[in-house]
């Protein structure tokens, strides 16, 4: 290894510390390449050649810290993502749901928030949505900002709709949402039931008993502890018999929780919570 | 001054003097002859007293002699002088009125040649005075011209006004009785641009080309031109009183750097003196840096509002232009941003490419496998109909298996049908053509160890439908439990009484006694067992009525198509978790802690949706002899806090639906009632921040979740101390 590249990792490591100490934000551990390449593409952004000198930034600029977390932990998102899986979680998972008299869904790392209005069209559908509250969460205030306002461009909600259609659903995408201009405004009556929190899985801890968690591609940037940390919280937080949603490149193979689960489809990545002996 | 001074050097004292001379000289010899003739006779004493005589005559004549011409020469002095005194006077009178500014004042005298040429001299002095002060006089007409000329061109900036102020001006100023303006404009045409008492020239138009008309040939020459003699109907002055045609034409051109910057033609009924042109001369530069200024300022006014006209549309089209820009940066953000995603994606795709050449492979090996099992099955089937033809040559047998039954769907559903589901119009195909994914059979449900076929657990089961319970029993058989069953809810009060259970299952909608008050009767009476319990119901819960439910009952259990296999799961789970405790709760060890006395019957109040959190609390706060008011958030805590003045403490759960913890502080610390109530935060979340920001809304003091129980009274403990 060149020393170039030594110094930007220690530079990094630096960054990171900053982060930790300042804030409590501990980025420390998701694996370096992803996190490299998207911490350099946001210096970049910002006209900063060397990443040393984005700590003192951090350190007096929240705004800037907000950035550089929403740059760093972006998960790709669009409604009804993977139409199997959102397929298979209505025939399959809601009849389950349905049995219980008030439903608390995790969604955790909801990012722009696309999947939890997908997650509450698929409930109000199945007629469980009254009962059901949905926990959207992300570690990032400024996605978390754009979830709740749950406003999307019109041209995005039409590629929805085709998701939409394959996942059996039994009316249009265009139900739900008002589009005016280029913009699309999602139902206000899907809003309901939803509660926005900002939540680091890798500081914070379980908040609500749970049915059902959602944590689509974002262990994917985690390494193996706080992997397992985050699944933790997750089978903390799970009923017994409920269930948790992984995105398809994440497997709970090979973590600490592995055999609390079964997988209900380990194609999907469904795994439901089992009852304890 | 004394005017005799004068007179010693005049002629006629000169004159008088020459003649006393000669006259003493006679005199004297005269006087020598007479002694001569005495010396002769003076031996005669006879001769000598007539000469005596002779000599007392000649003194008295000559006494006399000089008496006269004395008187002579007196006489002549002072009519002479007389004469001189008044024209002296005279001169003296008119200096006396010229001083005094009159000009007219002139001497005539007619005494003395000498005098005559005093008077002449001081005539022309005066002359020579009168004449300066005329040309002192116009040269200061002139300088005041200028001034005002030049204040009229200061006051005017803009170029019809300043024309008119010159014209006005310049025509009386110069004894004209008509004058016209010009200007040169950019084009190098001549405009009119103000004129006096002008009514009509021969040609008409307010525009010259160079070399038309006088003006034209002016301009041209750039000199001025005097005409006497104009045309008759060339150009006509008016006035009030009538019309009339000036006899004198001047055109004179203001030169700025030998270029005409304006023209003014003047008319007059006399005629245009040297002194006009001297002053128009003067005036010419200025006149014509004016004009300049103010075409220049005009044009530049028209430039400056076109610039400012520019301006705006520049500041329109900028601002549009800026508001391009920011939709192109946010273009160019979601780009990197959709860049980045697509770097993953591929990544992703070459994973899952790699996976499915896997896969590809597999299936190509599995497919050589079935073909070669298919060729197998053919010549077996062949072989089969070959047999069978021989034996039952009639009746054919089906070649290939039944496509349905091939791709059965496992069931999945437990020991009850599955319920139709109502048919849903699909709008279009799937889009995706993948395979349906494999859904494994749900959870197995394993009871526990302690149940077993020799020793089963026993059950209680409350269900006022008989279907419903012949239907349960079918879902439990086979299971190491044993059920006792019971039809109302005295049935189970009384099953209750009677032996202990291991578990039991409620329906709400019982004939006697609702199940919530069952559930209530139970944990009030102290002698019955502490029973696990599941309610199993098709009624829909209100929050309240939930909440209320989960104080007596493990788990809830909504009927519906997945409804048996999960309360399978839940009875297992019950089943595991409590080991039947025969005695009732443990009274709290107060000898250990000492200082929880402090603690008994004060009343908390805990604000958590979480309902697991929530009881768990309750149950470890009440053996601690607390008593715990619940609220599912901010809202209802605020009117909790209403109702129940008793509340001591608050346990603020910060993330919750309506309104959040925060917010709930924040609240309630603006009443002052509640402004010292202790209130303890409880937060999933790990970040000082966090935490920082609940203390900063009111919060006393912050916990963390999951609650650590022995913690939370610590600080209930050191907050509700009094």
């Amino acid at each position: 290894m060149d020393v170039p590249v030594e110094i930007e990792d220690l530079e990094i490591r630096l960054l990171l510390e900053t982060m930790l100490l300042r804030y409590g934000y501990d980025f420390r551990q998701y694996t370096s390449a992803s996190l490299k390449r998207r911490l350099l593409q946001c210096l970049t952004a910002c006209d900063i050649t060397h990443i040393s000198d984005a700590i003192p930034k951090i350190i007096h600029d929240r705004s800037f810290l907000d950035q550089l977390i929403y740059a760093m932990s972006v998960t790709v998102t669009e409604c009804f993502r993977d139409p199997p899986f959102y397929r298979l979680l209505r025939q399959k998972v809601m009849p389950v749901l349905a049995t219980y008299p008030f439903i608390n869904i995790w969604h955790a790392g909801c990012a722009t928030g696309e999947e939890v209005y997908s997650m509450a069209i698929l409930l109000q559908e199945e007629g469980l949505y009254h009962r059901a509250r949905i926990f959207a969460t992300d570690i990032n205030n400024k996605s978390l900002h754009q979830a709740k306002e749950g406003i999307y461009t019109v041209k995005n909600m039409e590629e929805y709709a085709n998701n939409y259609r394959a996942t059996g659903g039994p009316g249009t995408l265009a139900d739900y949402y008002h589009a005016k201009y280029d913009l699309a405004r999602m139902s206000a009556s899907l809003k309901e039931n939803m509660v926005f929190a900002a939540h680091n899985l890798a500081t914070d801890g379980v908040f609500s008993e749970t049915h059902l968690i959602l944590c689509r591609n974002v262990l994917i940037y985690f390494n193996n502890d706080l992997k397992n940390r985050a699944l933790k919280l997750f089978d903390d937080s799970l009923v017994p018999g409920g269930f948790l949603c992984l995105g398809t490149k994440e497997s709970l193979q090979f973590t600490d929780v592995a055999d609390h689960f079964v997988p209900l489809s380990q194609e999907l990545r469904i795994y439901q919570k089992r009852v304890p002996r | 001054m004394n005017p005799f001074s004068s007179l010693k050097r005049h002629r006629l004292w000169r004159v008088t003097r020459v003649a006393l001379a000669v006259l003493l000289v006679v005199g004297v010899i005269w006087l020598c002859s007479r002694q001569t003739v005495l010396a002769m006779a003076s031996g005669v004493m006879a001769h000598l007293v007539p000469l005596l005589h002779d000599l007392w005559w000649l003194g008295w004549s000559l006494a006399t002699l000089a008496v006269l011409l004395l008187a002579l020469v007196g006489g002549i002095f002072w009519w002479r002088t007389r004469g001189l005194l008044a024209d002296t006077g005279q001169l003296l009178e008119a200096s006396a009125r010229l001083a005094g500014g009159d000009m007219g004042s002139r001497v005539q005298v007619a005494s003395m040649t000498v005098m005559a040429r005093v008077g002449e001299m001081f005539n022309g002095f005066a002359e020579g005075m009168v004449a300066q002060q005329r040309i002192r006089l116009r040269e200061q007409q002139l300088r005041e011209g200028v001034a005002t000329l030049h204040r009229h061109l200061g006051e005017n900036s803009d170029l019809v006004p300043l024309s008119a102020a010159v014209i006005s001006f310049l025509t009386p100023f110069l004894d004209a009785i008509l004058g016209a303006f010009y200007g040169v404009d950019e084009a190098g045409l001549l405009r009119l641009l103000g004129s006096y008492a002008y009514h009509e020239r021969k040609t008409p138009g307010n525009l010259f080309t160079p070399g038309e008309g006088i003006v034209g040939q002016v301009l041209l020459e750039k000199k001025y031109m005097l005409l006497s003699r104009v045309p008759a109907d060339y150009v006509v002055a008016q006035s009030g009183l009538g019309q009339a045609v000036p006899n004198t034409l001047l055109v004179f051109p203001f030169l700025l750097h030998g270029e005409v910057k304006a023209i003014v033609e003047l008319g007059t009924f006399t005629t245009f003196t040297e002194h006009h042109l001297l002053f128009l001369h003067s005036v010419a530069e200025g006149v014509a840096m004016a004009v300049t200024a103010a075409q220049s300022r005009a044009v530049t006014a028209t430039a400056l509002a076109q610039l400012r006209e520019q301006r705006q549309t520049v500041e329109t089209t900028s601002e549009a232009l800026r508001q391009s820009n920011e939709r192109l940066e946010e273009q160019k953000r979601a780009l990197l941003l959709s860049q980045a995603q697509l770097l993953e994606q591929q990544e992703e795709l070459r994973v899952s490419n790699e996976e499915l050449a896997a896969q590809a492979q597999l299936l190509e090996e599995q497919k050589q496998v079935a073909d070669r099992k298919n060729a197998e099955l053919v010549a077996a089937q062949e072989a089969l109909r070959r047999t069978a033809r021989e034996a039952i040559p009639a009746d054919p047998v089906p070649t290939q298996p039944d496509p349905d039954r091939m791709t059965a769907e496992p069931v999945n559903e437990g020991a009850v049908a599955r319920m139709p589901r109502p048919e849903r119009a699909r709008a279009a195909p799937p889009v995706r053509q993948s395979p349906p994914p494999e859904v494994l059979p749900p959870l197995q449900v394993a009871f526990p160890q302690r149940c077993s076929q020799a020793k089963p657990c026993t059950l209680l089961l409350v269900e006022d439908d008989a279907h419903a319970r012949a239907a349960m029993l079918r879902l439990l058989q086979g299971h190491p439990v044993r059920v006792v069953q019971a039809a109302t809810g005295a049935a189970a009060l009384t099953s209750l009484r009677e032996q202990p259970f291991d578990g039991m299952i409620v329906d709400l909608g019982l004939p006697d006694i609702d199940g919530f008050d069952l559930l209530d009767r139970m944990t009030q009476e102290s002698t019955l067992p502490r029973t696990p319990s599941i309610v199993y119901s098709g009624r829909e819960l209100t929050r309240e009525e939930y909440e209320r439910l989960k104080q007596h009952t493990n788990s809830i259990v909504v009927k519906g198509v997945n409804a048996p296999v999960r309360l399978l799961s839940e009875l297992a789970l019950l089943l595991a978790q409590t080991p039947p405790d025969p005695t009732p709760a443990p009274l709290p060890d107060t000898a250990h802690h000492g200082h929880m006395a402090d603690l008994r019957d004060k009343t908390v109040l805990l604000v958590d949706d979480d309902v697991r959190n929530v009881y768990a609390l309750t149950r470890q706060l009440e053996q601690k002899q607390l008593k715990v008011r619940m609220a599912a958030n901010g809202a209802k805590a605020l009117a909790a806090l209403d109702q129940y003045p008793e509340i001591a403490c608050i346990l603020m759960d910060m993330m919750m639906p309506v309104m959040d913890g925060l917010e709930a502080i924040r609240q309630l610390r603006t009443q002052p009632r509640w402004a010292t109530l202790p209130v303890i935060a409880l937060t999933a979340k790990a970040m000082e921040e966090d935490r920082r920001q609940a203390l900063e809304a009111g919060a006393n003091d912050y916990l963390p979740k999951p609650v650590d129980v022995e913690l939370l009274l610590e600080k209930l403990t050191q907050w509700m101390s009094p």
